[in-house]
């Protein structure tokens, strides 16, 4: 088995080097090389968005990227965010607590990846502002992909609205 | 029932008020999409014909409520319940709630025998003469029965360690000082007893903190935690015991309880190894044996409305517009209610226009299919800003909260299905409609 050497930064903290598998997929890399298991393995052929994490790139963009078809090895040298990221000493951040509040999810499995992806979106419209009568188009461009079993996504995709308009920053 | 309520609110709701118009409105300005409005209305039953359940309720010194249940926790909404069902009795949400415990019911030394569903009257009475005997331990999270029956055990619960450990710390704190305290002058009944914001007030008595009296019921040796059984076979199981000292009827078949982390030696001595005071049952009544023929006992009520248009060309369906009405008693956390019938929306149009596997041959036993091919509706196939869902208001506080964990799905296939047959004017009887299906018949 060909071996790779990788150095990464995880939610702000410098990990590695691991001396891992060339294939090992990225979310086997967290789970069982980082000791985080919040990133969800749904159905490992990237249809579901649950195991998406956020790769965030040197011009301040960031995309979420999905971590079940996605080689470990290619985020070497990279910075990354998973769910185990968010919170700040506790303190959920305000797309965290807004999902709380409006009973968003439920068994939450796919709950990681609907943060991940929707934090993207949020720091997206912070660097370039939507008009709101296209917030709702938006978020659905952007979380369309993601599967979930429970909800009806209704109090998902809600509470996202309300925390883009929460911030006048995120609209024009 | 109020079926007839759930009708109403379907008929005079605008979507279906409007369908005329709107189809004519629609169908002359997008001529190559047909417009179509569905109704349907459905009882469903909930519950397993012998459900049973466990549940432990305990305070603190500290003033915590801690609930423990036998239930298996499949998402968020039963635990939430389950919290707040301990609100009713002791004025706060539980603290912390623990589900799927299966080692925590040692102290109520429950035995059974026979199978719930077939055992006869005549071996029901003999077994219910052993007061350690249930028909049945424990259910699963299944059937819809999560509301109902699982948060009843832990609402007797609670109720016990208001009546037994709360309300006598209460007259205790209220009775004391010169001839009687505030007290004097007032009969006071457990039931006057009312929290209002997690304080104890009671015929205008200083309202007490839940943690003042927690406090007070540990010192004075009062119950501070109950652990209780009960049965449900299309009606419950009830059961007298003595609590100090007073008879108690509730509807649950075992109890066994704790008496303050300061228990003196005489209470010390009614405790098992375990460290509870197991109460022996008198005068139980377990439900006829006849009602092993009931179908059911428990219904709630859905009715939705949907408006599709239909793409004549390709044959897609788009959910324009919905609303769903529901009958759920009482619901104990209206969102959570609210959310599993979005979810139950969702799943509907799931089992009526995209969800598909073959049997057999090409199946999911080859073990290709996954959610690329497997359609599991996603946002864009559901009318996610336009969907309406209305929860009927209980009949009182005491209404009981009705499984709706299933119901929420069913009416929306014949709703879509009605909806394509007012669309398109042919009616499909197998399920998925597909959009090929759709724009075959259309020719």
């Amino acid at each position: 088995m060909n071996t790779v050497r990788i150095s990464l930064i995880v939610n702000g903290v410098a990990t590695g080097a691991h001396e891992i598998p060339e294939a090992l997929p990225m979310i086997d890399y967290l789970h069982e090389y980082c000791g985080l298991t919040g990133t969800k393995f749904g159905c490992g052929i990237g249809a579901c968005r649950a195991c998406v994490i956020i790769r965030d790139h040197d011009d301040g963009t960031s995309e979420a990227i999905p971590t079940c078809i996605t080689a470990a090895a290619s985020f070497d040298g990279k910075k990354v965010r998973t769910i185990e990221g968010h919170a700040v000493d506790g303190g959920l951040t305000a797309l965290q607590q807004a999902f709380l509040e409006n009973f968003a999810f439920q068994c939450g499995y796919c709950t990681p990846g609907f943060v991940n992806e929707a934090q993207v979106l949020l720091e997206a419209l912070a660097r370039k502002p939507i008009p709101k009568a296209e917030i709702e188009a938006q978020i659905l461009a952007t979380m369309d992909s993601h599967i979930c079993r429970c909800t009806g996504y209704v109090r998902y995709y809600e509470a996202i609205r309300a925390v883009i308009l929460a911030d006048p920053k995120l609209t024009r | 029932m109020r079926t007839q309520e759930v009708l109403d609110k379907l008929a005079g709701h605008r979507i279906w008020i409007g369908r005329a118009a709107e189809k004519t409105r629609r169908n002359a300005q997008y001529p190559d999409k047909a417009y179509g409005v569905g109704v349907a209305c459905v009882n469903k039953d909930y519950g397993g014909g012998a459900d049973a359940a466990l549940a432990k309720v305990e305070i603190t010194p500290e003033g915590q409520i801690l609930v423990t249940s036998s239930a298996v926790e499949i998402g968020t909404g039963l635990s939430t319940a389950i919290a707040v069902r301990a609100a009713d009795h002791l004025g706060a949400r539980a603290d912390r709630v623990t589900m799927g415990a299966l080692a925590e019911w040692t102290p109520l030394r429950l035995q059974t025998s026979g199978n719930p569903y077939t055992i006869t009257q005549a071996e029901q009475n003999a077994a219910a003469s052993n007061p350690r005997w249930v028909p049945r331990l424990n259910v699963s999270t299944y059937a819809s029965i999560g509301a109902h029956v699982h948060t009843h055990v832990v609402a007797e619960a609670a109720r016990i360690v208001y009546r037994f450990g709360v309300w006598p710390a209460a007259l205790a704190i209220w009775g004391q000082g010169v001839m009687g305290g505030q007290a004097a002058g007032q009969y006071l009944r457990p039931e006057d007893g009312q929290f209002i914001d997690g304080a104890l007030t009671a015929a205008g008595m200083q309202p007490l903190p839940l943690a003042r009296l927690a406090l007070k019921a540990h010192e004075m040796d009062l119950v501070t935690t109950a652990m209780a059984h009960s049965f449900n076979r299309w009606n419950w199981a009830v059961a007298a015991f003595e609590i100090l000292g007073a008879r108690w009827e509730a509807p649950i078949d075992a109890l066994a309880v704790q008496y303050g982390h300061g228990a003196g030696a005489d209470r010390r001595a009614l405790l098992n190894s375990d460290g509870f005071h197991l109460l022996d049952r008198f005068s139980a009544q377990f439900p006829n044996t006849l009602f092993q023929r009931f179908g059911t006992n428990y219904v709630a009520a859905c009715g939705s409305i949907a408006a599709v248009e239909i793409e004549r060309s390709t044959g897609a369906v788009k959910i324009v517009d919905a609303y769903t009405v529901l009958e759920c008693g009482r619901a104990l956390v209206p969102e959570a209610v609210s959310a599993q019938a979005q979810g139950g929306f969702a799943q509907g149009v799931g089992f009526a226009l995209t969800e598909y596997l073959p049997l057999l041959e090409g199946g999911p036993g080859d073990g290709d299919w996954n959610l690329d091919r497997y359609r599991v509706p996603r946002a864009s196939d559901l009318p996610l800003w336009n969907l309406e869902v209305e929860l009927l208001p209980p009949l009182g506080p005491t209404d009981v909260p009705k499984g709706i964990a299933e119901v929420v799905m069913i009416p929306i296939v014949p709703v879509l299905l009605n909806a394509i047959y007012d669309a398109v004017g042919r009616r499909f009887t197998k399920v998925p409609v597909t959009a090929a299906a759709i724009r075959e018949a259309l020719g």
